[in-house]
């Protein structure tokens, strides 16, 4: 009787219970790191924003400095630049690194409202990183 | 019959002084390592606020030399650090200057960003051509500011201005 009496006082966790228990703290582990861990490695993306907006900020520098050095000497052609700029796609010439989104010539409604594509008076181009970010846009007119 | 004298000790259902010791010293692993990981998290959520406002900064800095310099005329001093300039604004022109004084940057003497690692002007005749000093026939500047961070660390900014009015 005694032998018996010690093996039903014998009272530890159940199996279950310990199981339990670590699935809910895995779970709760779970739910804050990847709060945690994203707060940490966004907060890099700030300054990767700046410095490819500078970087594309350059490349559009570019074709301004060869847009008015054509226009100065008289030699400004429309077409040469869109050529030189590149189709839409990612594009590594003497302008820079960048990404294409638009380059076309646009018309601008006389009453006002949304450029229509065609003529060949007004570029558009839009461009933005190669590995993304903000987006440009600039107007080079004859 | 016999009976069984009562002993104290089958009734003392506690922790054996090993079982405490064992646990005990789980628990304070436990502590110091989850503490050490938030102290850690701690560090990282004030570096990466220092790093966005090292950013700010770096960027607001930029955006004025930009502005600034898209409309210069002619220049009085450029060199690599000090540069100064008359640049055509719609009320007549200005004279400017921008000047790295120790790790300061100054425009017309205050603050435009502090802590500067370094800080240089390249002069361009064209976009594809080689860096040469300033002349009458210089078009580009290239801004080049490298910002201390938070735990001192260097965050490069680069960027190139066309300036408009010299051509």
């Amino acid at each position: 009787m005694t032998v018996r009496k010690d093996v039903i006082q014998n009272t530890g966790f159940t199996l279950l219970e310990v199981i339990v228990t670590l699935v809910v703290g895995a779970i709760l582990a779970a739910l804050i790191v990847p709060y945690m861990s994203t707060l940490l490695t966004q907060s890099s993306e700030s300054t990767q924003n700046m410095q490819t907006t500078m970087s594309v900020n350059q490349v559009i520098e570019n074709m301004t400095a060869y847009y008015l050095a054509q226009q100065a000497a008289g030699t400004l052609n429309l077409n040469t630049l869109q050529t030189s700029i590149g189709p839409v796609g990612n594009q590594n010439n003497n302008y820079g690194e960048y990404n294409v989104v638009t380059n076309s010539f646009v018309t601008f409604p006389a009453g006002g409202g949304a450029e229509t594509l065609g003529g060949t008076s007004t570029l558009k181009v839009t461009i933005t990183g190669s590995n993304g970010g903000p987006f440009f846009t600039t107007l080079f007119t004859q | 019959m016999i009976l069984r004298p009562i002993k104290h000790n089958d009734f003392q259902k506690g922790f054996s002084l090993l079982e405490i010791i064992l646990v005990l010293s789980l628990l304070g692993i436990m502590g110091v390592v989850g503490t050490m990981g938030f102290i850690q998290f701690s560090q990282g959520v004030v570096f990466s606020r220092e790093a966005l406002a090292t950013t700010g900064k770096g960027q607001l800095a930029m955006v004025r030399m930009i502005k600034e310099f898209q409309t210069i005329t002619s220049t009085t001093t450029a060199t690599a650090t000090n540069l100064a300039y008359t640049a055509s604004r719609p009320g007549g022109p200005q004279n400017h200057q921008v000047q790295l004084v120790g790790t300061e940057l100054q425009l017309d003497g205050e603050v435009l960003v502090d802590q500067v690692a370094a800080f240089s002007l390249t002069y361009f005749d064209t976009y594809i051509g080689a860096a040469s000093g300033w002349s009458a026939s210089t078009r580009i500047i290239d801004i080049s500011l490298i910002l201390t961070s938070a735990e001192s660390i260097a965050v490069p900014i680069q960027t190139r201005v066309t300036l408009r009015n010299m051509f």
